[in-house]
């Protein structure tokens, strides 16, 4: 879409979000689209056009200067590699909300979901090296992860239960069923093809978290932009009912949306369990509110309908980032949780503010 | 919005329902209160006042933190902060109380709790209403700093909580046969009987219903979500208070439960989660079946590890159940 047609029919309107592309486009403060004078206007309309890219970037940056200020170590190729690879677990948990999260729903299950699967990963594999043992412990914790995905979905889609109580009401299950599996310690370590995945290189210099992140953010930008599910899913989150009117499967949809959710856990979990070498209780728990931060940062609207993988994939390696410039700072736990509560906070008042009610 | 889907269905009947039909749900949540107090009184070896008094605290902060959920619900909303606030001002609380005069500045640490918790709860409400943001996200996000305040002010679980006011609160009455929560107990039936009388109940209600409707009919929706929230965010502070004198100790995560266990115990009382239905006499039985399905349990010898599964799977028979109605409405664009 061009910028003068989107300027033209959401002229001054500051105020409009209704999910949609266009709602992000807004016109200059004078009211002259499209013409603009200076480069400066022009930097700025750029600015507003692509915010959801800008932004993320913009913080990374200040976050590395700061990093480079306070410890000039941190900013060695050595160091941000090995951020990369921090940032590509948490992408891959964020990838799956993003889905959700534009279906117009959210997932709180993804701490235990992941947690549950690396345990019964990491208890199924039982220390055995053996190929046959391993392939089979990573399909069942895959399994497993995509049927609780495919649960929520259910619920969601087809009993209309608040995604947020569903997600919720699953972690509580989940973190039961842990508890109960394990008897309250999990055991058994990392498989070694966990362990490679997670911290191997290829070749000695590119880690193979970094190459299967690759893969795993190709095959979801195409999956969001090039394939037909990925366009029902942004028409359910902009508007299920309409949606629904032109023929799209609505409820598939969200149960699809869901199922890939809880497999993107199951995924992140596999890779934790290599990084740290082992499943443990509570390994999830971090990354629920880091996902989120991660894709709001990254622009898509909490409404459904608006935003996409590759502003989650900054918003991801921003909140890593952020996470460790924040320890080289200094700050423990709790002033972490609080500035995640503000930064999640801006974030919505940056782009997700819904419309006022006059109806 | 939820609430354009949930309208028609109540057009339908003219007539007013009868009772025991309006009131299925909140009815069904006391039966199975009174099924789980059958049971707890056969397999207890004893029932004197002491295991009353047991019963009646091991509910109580539930029943009160409940309160403000059932209130947040009311309006279409929800309130993730709720455990994070307990967790907050149970942790203030006990950073304020000292050996030196413990009266004096347990009175002062109730104040401090009460008045933080109302803040609390005015900062989402601001946030949700005059923000114009989700009330999912923005309570996640405050829940997050609350609970990072409330590991600044306790890092470590303990501190100071004076036996006078653990007994004020948990004790017993009456020459030692009233438990004093039973009391409590009653003085929240009270509020809340009065509170449905006032306009702003009726408000509250009304925005829950429909935010358009009310906004026509020359309702403050605004407003009153503001202060369903701070009401909220007050009872949070006030459930942190009894989980202070019931625990006699500061622990800056012990109340995180009560986000999803108010919650639960407003699905299991009957409440609508799109808003505009329910009643806080539901959501007392649902806390107190949440609370006592662990001592239950206790007593077949079942595992304390199965808890939290059983509670979680309590929260999703409920909604499930409240979402069947789902399959009544016709209109397929409605059940979207």
């Amino acid at each position: 879409m061009s910028r003068l047609e989107g300027a033209g029919h959401r002229a001054g309107d500051g105020e409009v979000a209704d999910g949609s592309v266009d709602a992000r486009v807004r016109v200059p403060s004078d009211g002259t689209p499209d013409r603009l004078g200076s480069s400066t206007e022009r930097l700025l309309s750029f600015v507003r056009q692509n915010r959801s890219q800008v932004i993320p970037y913009v913080l990374i940056g200040l976050l590395l200067v700061v990093a480079a200020v306070r410890t000039p170590s941190f900013v060695t190729p050595g160091s941000l590699r090995q951020q990369l690879v921090l940032a590509s677990y948490l992408a891959i948990i964020a990838g799956g909300q993003t889905l959700v999260i534009l279906s117009g729903g959210i997932d709180l299950s993804v701490a235990w979901n992941l947690n549950f699967s690396a345990i019964l990963m990491t208890q199924t594999a039982a220390g055995s090296h053996e190929a046959g043992r391993v392939t089979w412990a990573v399909s069942l914790a895959l399994l497993a992860a995509a049927a609780v995905g495919f649960v929520n979905g259910l619920g969601v889609a087809y009993l209309r239960i608040p995604s947020l109580v569903m997600t919720l009401g699953m972690n509580a299950v989940l973190a039961g069923l842990t508890l109960v599996y394990t008897n309250g310690s999990p055991q058994g370590l990392a498989p070694p093809f966990a362990k490679s995945l997670a911290v191997g290189r290829l070749a000695g210099q590119v880690p193979y978290a970094l190459v299967f992140w690759l893969a795993f953010t190709v095959a979801l930008i195409f999956l969001l932009r090039r394939t037909v599910f990925g366009r029902r899913l942004y028409a359910v989150g902009n508007n299920p009912q309409a949606a629904y009117l032109s023929g799209v499967p609505v409820r598939r949809v969200l149960v699809a949306a869901y199922t890939l959710c809880g497999l993107c856990a199951g995924l992140a979990g596999i890779l934790l369990t290599g990084y740290s070498t082992q499943s443990y209780l509570g390994m999830g728990d971090r990354y629920v509110l880091q996902a989120i931060a991660a894709v709001v940062i990254g622009g898509t609207s909490i409404l459904g309908g608006s935003g996409g993988y590759g502003g989650t994939v900054a918003g991801a390696i921003t909140v890593v980032l952020l996470d460790n410039v924040l320890q080289i700072i200094g700050i423990e736990r709790a002033g972490q949780n609080i500035l995640y509560g503000f930064i999640i906070l801006v974030m919505l008042f940056v782009y997700g503010r819904s419309a006022r009610v006059r109806e | 919005m939820a609430a354009v889907s949930a309208a028609p269905a109540a057009h339908r009947s003219v007539r007013r329902r009868p009772f025991v039909v309006r009131n299925a749900r909140p009815l069904l949540a006391w039966l199975l209160l009174l099924a789980l107090l059958v049971v707890y009184h056969r397999e207890a070896p004893r029932f004197g006042p002491r295991e009353q008094r047991s019963i009646a605290n091991s509910g109580m902060t539930l029943s009160i933190a409940g309160l403000g959920q059932t209130l947040v619900v009311l309006t279409g909303g929800i309130d993730l902060s709720v455990g994070p606030m307990v967790s907050m001002t149970n942790s203030l609380a006990s950073r304020i109380a000292n050996k030196e005069s413990p009266n004096s500045s347990m009175a002062l640490a109730a104040a401090a709790a009460l008045l933080v918790g109302a803040a609390c709860g005015l900062v989402n409400g601001l946030l949700v209403a005059y923000g114009r943001l989700q009330p999912i996200i923005v309570t996640l996000a405050t829940a997050s700093v609350w609970g990072g305040i409330a590991l600044y002010l306790r890092p470590d679980p303990g501190g100071f909580v004076p036996l006078s006011f653990s007994d004020l609160l948990t004790g017993m009455t009456l020459n030692r046969q009233l438990p004093k929560a039973v009391v409590l107990l009653g003085a929240l039936l009270i509020i809340w009987l009065v509170f449905r009388r006032t306009r702003l109940a009726t408000r509250i209600y009304a925005v829950g219903s429909s935010e358009g409707a009310a906004y026509m009919s020359g309702i403050n929706v605004a407003r009153t979500k503001v202060l369903a929230y701070t009401f909220a965010g007050l009872a949070s502070g006030a459930a942190g208070l009894f989980q202070t004198a019931q625990t006699a100790t500061g622990n800056a995560n012990a109340g995180n439960v009560y986000t999803l266990n108010s919650i639960a115990a407003v699905v299991l009382g009957g409440a609508s989660l799109a808003g505009g239905a329910g009643t806080y006499l539901g959501t007392i039985a649902g806390a107190y079946v949440i609370a006592l399905i662990p001592s239950v349990l206790f007593f077949f010898e079942v595992s304390t590890f199965y808890q939290q599964l059983f509670q979680g799977s309590i929260l999703l028979a409920a909604v499930s159940l409240g979402a069947l109605g789902i399959f009544r409405i016709r209109n397929r664009l409605e059940r979207l």
